[in-house]
C-alpha cells in the first residue's frame, strides 16, 4: 500500500528501526516500510509492504510491542499512524504489483 | 573480530592509474574512531611534506559516520578531509548525507581518492562493486544538473550522490562539495581539491547491514537520546525555521556582520524586513531531512513572488544570512535563499563567496578598487543583482572574479594597497562570523585548526541566553558559559568544544543535535553510549575526549609541516583586535588586547603547548602516545619546548 504522506521529511528512520525489527542489523532494504521520493509536491510517499518479496519484508505489525516501532521514531506520527490503520484494516489491503520501489 | 558499527573496509582509489584496493577499517577505527578521525591519521601518515593541494599526490578522504546508518540521533554527517587550497593545512569538513550511509550499507567507511583522473570521471559503488565512470557530459554542469544527469546514467531515480560544480572544477579556493542539491561540506576548499583531480561525483549504493554488538543495549540510548530532545527549548522554533530563528538573538548581542563587519549590528528597519521567519511562513512548501535526522531543521522553499519569483530550493541556514544578507547590507528578504541556491549550483562555499565579496565592497567603498579594477563595475553595498553577477564571476574565475576566487586572503595580497585589513579570515580562511563581544566563540574560531570558523571549538552557546545555570556548569564544567564578555575560564570551555565537535563529527553526529547549542541535546556521555553499545568496545568519555586531543594534535602537526602557522595564526582579525563595536546594544566595547593573550596563554597550557609559538611539546604527544609526532616536528624544528 503506498500513500502520501505531505507532512514526512524524509528523515528514514523508520525504516532503519523496521529493519532492526526484522533482521537484527539496520538494513533499509530489508524494512516493510519504505520512504519513496516523488516527482513533484511536498513530503514523500510511504510505501507498506504487506508480504516478503525482493523490496523488503512484509510488515508484520511489530506484533509484542505497544505500538510498531516506526511510529516510536515517527516526527508526525499522527499521519504515520493514519497510514498505518488502513494498512491494518484488513480490508483495504491490497498487494503491489512489482516494481513499485 | 567482527567489527560492529562499521561498514568494514576502507576503499582506496587511485585516478591516475586506475587502480582500486581495499584494507580493513578496524586497523584505525579503535584509536581514531569514523571518519574525520581515519582521515586525520591517513593525511598525517602518508602525506609528504613537498605535496601541495591541487598536487594529484594530494589525499582525498570521504568517510561515513561512525554511527550513520543506524538510527543514533542526528546521525547523519559524512566528512571530507584533505590537504587545503585555503589554508595549506588541514581541511576538513561535514555535510548532512545519504552517501554515507549508502558507503555504511555497500560495506564501506571510508575512500581514500588519490591521483589525478586523465579526464572527468565520477566513481560509482554499487555495494562491492567500484567503477569509474566518464563525466564528460557531465564537466561543466551545476550540481543540481549533475545529480540529475547521473540518475539517467545509472537509470536509478533515487540515487543520491556528492558532487562538484564549476567553482571546484575551476579551482576556486573557496569551492565546496555539495550532496545533492542543498548541503554542503562547506568549507576549506574541498571541492577544489576534487576538481584538481577531475573527479566530478561520488555515488554509492548498499543494500547490506549495519550491525551493533549490544542491539538491545544500543537501542534503548537511541530512545532514550529521542526523549531528550522533547525537553530542548530551541526544538519547536529549531523545526520550525533551523538556526535561521537566532536572528534577532544575534542582533541583540551585536553578533551580525555588517557591511563586512565594520558594523556588529544591522539597522532596525532592515532587521525586520529580512526577519527570515517571515519568508519561511510565507514560502515553504516541505520539509527536509537526512537518515537519522531527529531535529529535522530542513525545508524546501517555493518563492512565488519578489525578484527571485519561481525558485525552488531548500532553505538554507543562519550561515548564508551572515555570510551574504547581512555583510553585504541587503535587504531584499530572499536574496540569502537565491544567493545560497546559486552558490550549491556551482558548488561555492557561501563564506568563500561573502568573504571575498564583502572584503571587495569595502574596499570598493574605501576607493582601494575602483570600477577600472572590477571590470567596469561598481560594487556597492547592498546592490543584490551585483552580489548574483559577483558570484558567477568568482565561480567561472571570469575578470576580477578570478582574484576574488582565490579567497579575500589571497585577493588582498594580489591587490595591496593596504586593503588586508579589510579580508576578514584566520589563517587564509573567509570568516563568517562575528566575534566580537563574544570572547569564547572568538579564541575557538580564531585557534581553530582548518582556519576561521566556529564548528571545531568556538563556543557557540555563549551567546544563546537563558540558560540553565546547574545544567550549563555541569556540562561545560564553568559557570561563566553564557556570559560572553569573560575572559576567564573560557579557554577550558573551548577544550571541551574541541572534543565534542570532533568526536560529533567522527561519529557523524550533526552538531545542531549537541549541546553545542542547546543542553538539553546530545553531549559527550550519550555520545559514549551509543558508541560504546554500537562496537561493543566499552569507551568512556574520558576515552573519547582523549581521542578528540589525539585527533587535535594531529590537524596540529599537519599543520606545523605544511604551514608556517604559530602563535601569531591564533589571534584574531587586526579589525576584531583594534575596533570597538560602533553600534547595537555592546556600542563602545572592545576587545582587551593583554586579556586576550591572557586567555590564548591558558588555552595553550591546557593544551600542553609551548605558548610563545603554540607548538606541542613532547611531553604533550608522548602522553597522548604520538611520539612519532614529537620526532617530526623535533626535525621541523617545531617542538614545543
Amino acid at each position: 500500500m503506498k500513500r502520501d504522506m505531505p507532512s514526512c521529511g524524509g528523515c528514514r528512520t523508520c525504516e532503519m528501526v523496521c529493519s532492526f525489527h526484522h533482521t537484527g542489523a539496520y538494513n533499509p532494504s530489508a524494512s516493510s516500510i519504505k520512504i519513496l521520493e516523488k516527482a513533484t509536491g511536498a513530503g514523500y510517499n510511504v510505501l507498506v509492504l504487506d508480504e516478503d518479496g525482493p523490496a523488503g519484508r512484509g510488515c508484520d505489525r511489530c506484533p509484542g510491542l505497544a505500538r510498531p516501532l516506526c511510529l516510536d521514531v515517527c516526527r508526525e506520527e499522527n499521519d504515520l499512524t493514519a497510514i498505518l490503520a488502513e494498512f491494518f484494516s484488513s480490508g483495504d489491503r491490497e498487494k503491489q504489483p512489482e516494481g513499485t520501489c | 573480530m567482527t567489527l560492529y558499527a562499521y561498514g568494514g573496509k576502507i576503499l582506496r582509489v587511485n585516478l591516475t592509474s586506475g587502480e582500486m584496493r581495499t584494507e580493513p577499517t578496524s586497523r584505525l577505527a579503535r584509536e581514531w574512531i569514523g571518519s574525520s578521525g581515519i582521515a586525520i591519521k591517513l593525511l598525517y601518515d602518508e602525506l609528504r611534506s613537498w605535496v601541495t593541494p591541487f598536487d594529484p599526490a594530494n589525499m582525498l578522504i570521504f568517510g561515513a559516520g561512525a554511527l550513520q546508518g543506524t538510527p543514533a540521533p542526528g546521525a547523519c554527517k559524512m566528512n571530507a578531509s584533505s590537504l587545503g587550497p585555503l589554508t595549506g593545512g588541514w581541511a576538513s569538513g561535514c555535510s548532512d548525507s545519504y552517501v554515507g550511509g549508502q558507503l555504511k550499507y555497500a560495506g564501506f567507511d571510508s575512500v581514500v581518492v588519490e591521483g589525478r583522473a586523465p579526464r572527468p570521471v565520477y566513481l560509482w559503488i554499487d555495494d562491492g562493486k567500484v567503477q569509474l565512470r566518464d563525466a564528460s557530459t557531465l564537466w561543466g554542469k551545476t550540481t543540481w544538473e549533475t545529480l540529475d544527469g547521473i540518475r539517467k546514467d545509472l537509470g536509478d531515480s533515487t540515487l543520491h550522490c556528492v558532487s562538484i560544480g564549476p567553482a571546484g572544477e575551476n579551482l576556486v579556493r573557496g569551492a565546496c562539495i555539495i550532496q545533492d542539491k542543498g548541503r554542503a561540506f562547506g568549507r576549506c576548499g574541498l571541492g577544489a581539491v576534487m576538481g584538481s583531480k577531475n573527479l566530478k561525483a561520488l555515488v554509492a549504493r548498499g543494500t547490506g547491514s549495519v550491525s551493533v554488538a549490544r542491539p538491545a543495549a544500543f537501542m534503548d540510548g537511541v530512545h532514550d537520546i529521542r526523549k531528550m530532545f522533547d525537553k530542548a527549548k530551541s526544538r519547536d522554533n529549531f523545526r520550525k525555521y533551523g538556526t535561521l530563528s537566532c536572528l534577532l538573538r544575534k542582533q541583540e548581542v551585536c553578533g551580525l556582520p555588517y557591511r563586512n563587519f565594520q558594523e556588529c549590528a544591522i539597522p532596525e528597519e532592515m532587521l525586520q524586513k529580512i526577519d527570515p521567519r517571515k519568508t519561511i511562513d510565507k514560502f515553504e512548501v516541505a520539509r527536509q531531512s537526512f537518515p537519522g535526522c531527529v531535529l529535522g531543521c530542513g525545508r524546501h522553499l517555493h518563492i512565488t513572488d519578489g525578484p527571485y519569483a519561481g525558485l525552488q530550493t531548500e532553505a538554507c541556514q543562519h550561515e548564508a544570512m551572515g555570510t551574504l544578507q547581512t555583510r553585504l547590507a541587503v535587504s531584499e528578504p530572499t536574496f540569502l535563499f537565491k544567493a545560497n541556491a546559486l552558490c550549491d549550483q556551482l558548488g561555492l562555499d557561501v563564506d568563500a563567496a561573502g568573504g571575498a565579496i564583502g572584503w571587495a565592497m569595502e574596499c570598493f567603498q574605501r576607493g582601494i578598487l575602483t570600477e577600472n579594477d572590477t571590470d567596469g563595475q561598481p560594487l556597492e553595498w547592498g546592490d543584490a543583482a551585483a552580489a548574483l553577477v559577483w558570484i558567477e564571476k568568482i565561480a567561472y574565475r571570469r575578470g576580477f572574479g578570478n582574484i576574488l576566487a582565490e579567497g579575500c586572503a589571497r585577493a588582498a595580497d594580489i591587490v595591496g594597497r593596504q586593503s588586508g585589513y579589510f579580508a576578514m579570515h584566520i589563517k587564509g580562511q573567509d570568516l563568517y562570523e562575528q566575534c566580537r563581544g563574544s570572547n569564547g566563540w572568538l579564541l575557538g574560531t580564531a585557534t581553530s585548526t582548518r582556519g576561521g570558523g566556529h564548528t571545531t571549538g568556538a563556543i557557540v552557546i555563549e551567546t544563546v541566553g537563558e540558560l540553565d545555570p546547574e545544567k550549563a556548569a555541569r556540562i561545560y564544567g564553568a559557570d561563566n558559559v553564557d556570559r560572553p564578555l569573560d575572559y576567564t575560564g573560557k579557554a577550558r570551555i573551548v577544550m571541551y568544544m574541541e572534543s565534542l565537535s570532533r568526536i560529533a563529527n567522527s561519529l557523524g553526529i550533526c552538531l545542531y543535535s549537541t549541546t553545542c547549542w542547546d543542553l538539553e541535546q546530545i553531549d559527550l556521555p550519550q555520545m559514549a553510549r551509543l558508541y560504546s553499545t554500537a562496537t561493543g568496545w566499552e569507551t568512556s568519555v574520558d576515552d573519547l575526549k582523549r581521542i578528540a586531543m589525539r585527533q587535535l594534535n594531529l590537524e596540529k602537526a599537519l599543520n606545523l609541516r605544511f604551514t608556517d602557522f604559530d602563535r601569531r595564526a591564533d589571534m584574531p582579525t587586526p579589525r576584531d583586535l583594534y575596533e570597538p563595536i560602533p553600534s547595537g546594544n555592546l556600542a563602545g566595547w572592545k576587545l582587551d588586547e593583554k586579556r586576550y593573550n591572557e586567555m590564548l596563554d591558558e588555552y595553550y597550557d591546557l593544551h600542553g603547548w609551548n605558548r610563545q609559538n603554540s607548538f606541542p611539546t613532547r611531553r604533550t604527544l608522548e602522553a597522548l602516545g604520538l611520539p612519532e609526532v614529537a620526532d617530526e616536528l623535533e626535525c621541523l624544528g617545531k617542538l614545543g619546548s
